[in-house]
């Protein structure tokens, strides 16, 4: 390996009861990659996502971010240290305006969030950046609307806004095409391209054509264990990774 | 989206409230408007973690009551002064809300709302049996109304009715001026987001624990000041202000306004009380008639009065333009 992981895990271990969900798992991601982890339903991606973004905190074995151990770091903590997240499930703040979906997330990045006496609005280089971010996401024209009046593939959006706000090193993001229709999904994979230009990236995804299009790297998981890594060419044509996933899909 | 009280409302209510001793004319009247505007304070106090945390507290008496008797012991027995009564109510119910808070802040929905009235009831147990502090069930009597001003300089004397309703009143508007800073600070609009999402505002990297806590201090603070001046108009207190029947009462002020208003606590409050008030005249059941009104409430206006009123006024005045227009 060239460049030092930004991201590294060492027999990282998540069990719940009996069940082995991420069982030593030894990852790594190199500085500027867009890493794809793929594996099927249960295979324990969201909880390997869990523990490295401090959600759940692992039975046994480490995270290590640029080299620092942020092992049972709540999740505000990693934050600080520059891991973003986005969520499976989309994960905004109905109640507020677009806009402050993110506003509220710059705001935190730059520490102003304690400020208790001087009106949110006042703090316009906040909220400039805050449009601008809209603008990467393409919803800057809905910036003052409720993000009731969003359809499903603008919440996703937003929900990337709220994660980029945040000027992370890593974003990990999973599944983030889930749901959304055809048009929808290629413009989500044009802007997590973009993004990558300058972030490392990990993702999980179910759609296979996506994760052979766009990822440097490709890890399955299977059964809480990484069976195989390598580039997209060196997976499809792994037997083991036919075998246990793939099947007649690729 | 939230809502923002608008200037013109803001100055039709301060001139109703400034005029109110003018217009009622009627020592009885004025009593109610003064005691409409304590639980102003204390149902906008509650609403900073219902309304805006998204915490539902069913143990909010327990900051009128300690405020109140923290206000009568100290004016009583050590020192008959209204500034340092105020203030030792409020500092009191901000140290109490800390020491309670840093349990309750850790759960949430159920859990919460009921270690905040297993909270309140030991208040209200501690209150009933210590006697010698308290009076027990017969409370504290004789609660003064220290004349305020400079000491040589000047006094003013809050014997009067008027005279005590527009002191009220200016403390109340200044510390409900004060929420309202606090409420649109940023904030304030992270107390909105852990509401929504508080599981999001951790993965923005900020501990939801202690946002909670500073709101529930805010909370216990301002309700605090508010049984202060409680303790003082009533000049009679007891531990019947700490039970939680008293706190369920909070919550519906809250309700019966608007949660979602800034000031629709403070409406519902004044609402509750002028029921009671005028029904109260004819039969000794009003609760009835309020309990009624919650359930149509809730069933066709969910938002409570002034929270529904402000929406059709919002939509009214967003319809034209598409909704694009900037609030500063």
């Amino acid at each position: 390996m060239a460049t030092k992981p930004v991201l590294e895990t060492r027999s990282l271990t998540k069990s719940f009861g009996s069940l082995l969900a991420v069982n030593e798992v030894d990852y790594r991601v190199p500085e500027g990659e867009l890493c794809a982890v793929i594996g099927p339903n249960g295979a324990g991606k969201t909880t390997f996502f869990n523990l490295i973004s401090g959600k759940l905190e692992p039975t046994a074995g480490g995270v290590f971010f640029e080299g620092e151990d942020i092992t049972g770091f709540p999740p505000h903590a990693v934050v600080k240290k520059g891991v973003g997240r986005s969520f499976q499930i989309t994960n905004i703040f109905p109640r507020l305006s677009v806009l402050d979906n993110v506003r509220i997330a710059v705001l935190a990045r730059r520490g102003k969030t304690l400020d208790m006496f001087s009106p949110i609005e006042k703090h316009t280089e906040e909220q400039d950046e805050a449009l601008e971010i809209l603008g990467e996401v393409e919803l800057e024209h809905k910036a003052h609307h409720p993000t009731t009046e969003l359809g499903h593939g603008e919440r996703r959006n937003l929900e990337l806004g709220i994660t980029l706000a945040l000027e992370p090193r890593l974003i990990l993001l999973d599944e983030p095409t889930a749901g959304m229709s055809i048009e929808e999904t290629s413009s989500t994979i044009d802007l997590v391209k973009k993004i990558s230009h300058d972030k490392t990236v990990v993702f999980t995804e179910h759609d296979m054509s996506v994760v052979f299009s766009i990822a440097d790297r490709i890890s399955v998981l299977h059964q809480g264990s990484i069976i195989a890594e390598g580039t997209p060419d060196e997976i499809r044509n792994d037997d083991l990774v036919r075998l246990a996933y793939l099947g007649e899909e690729v | 989206m939230e809502r923002i009280p608008n200037r013109f409302g803001v100055t039709v209510l301060l001139g109703l409230a400034v005029l109110a001793p003018v217009l009622v004319q009627n020592d009885y009247y004025i009593q109610l408007c003064t005691e409409i505007l304590i639980a102003s304070l204390l149902a906008i106090s509650l609403n900073f973690l219902i309304g805006y945390t998204g915490l539902v507290s069913l143990g909010h008496a327990v900051y009128l009551g300690v405020g109140a008797y923290a206000f009568a012991l100290l004016t009583k027995n050590v020192y008959p002064s209204m500034w340092a009564g105020l203030i030792v109510a409020g500092a009191s119910c901000a140290l109490l809300a800390w020491f309670m808070g840093v349990f309750c802040v850790r759960l949430a929905g159920l859990y919460f709302a009921m270690l905040t009235l297993a909270f309140s009831q030991v208040v209200y147990t501690v209150a009933y049996y210590w006697r010698d502090v308290t009076g027990g069930d017969d409370g504290m009597l004789g609660i003064p109304k220290p004349e305020i001003g400079i000491p040589g300089a000047f006094s003013i004397s809050l014997e009067s009715f008027t005279n005590f309703y527009y002191f009220v009143l200016i403390i109340v508007a200044v510390l409900i001026f004060l929420a309202w800073k606090i409420a649109n600070s940023p904030f304030g609009r992270v107390l909105q987001a852990i509401r929504e999402n508080p599981e999001r505002v951790e993965f923005i990297g900020l501990p939801v624990h202690r946002y909670k806590l500073f709101a529930f201090i805010i909370a216990g603070t301002l309700g605090g000041f508010a049984g202060g001046l409680y303790s003082t108009f009533q000049g009679y207190i007891s531990p019947d202000l700490l039970y939680w029947t008293q706190s369920g009462e909070i919550v519906l002020m809250t309700i019966l306004g608007g949660m979602y208003s800034f000031l629709g606590p403070a409406f519902g409050a004044g609402m509750l009380l002028f029921i009671r008030d005028t029904v109260l005249n004819f039969m000794e059941y009003w609760r009835i008639v309020v309990g009624g009104i919650l359930v149509l409430l809730v069933l066709f206006l969910p938002g409570g009065i002034l929270g529904s009123f402000e929406g059709w006024i919002s939509r009214l005045s967003i319809g034209g333009n598409d909704g694009d227009e900037t609030r500063s």
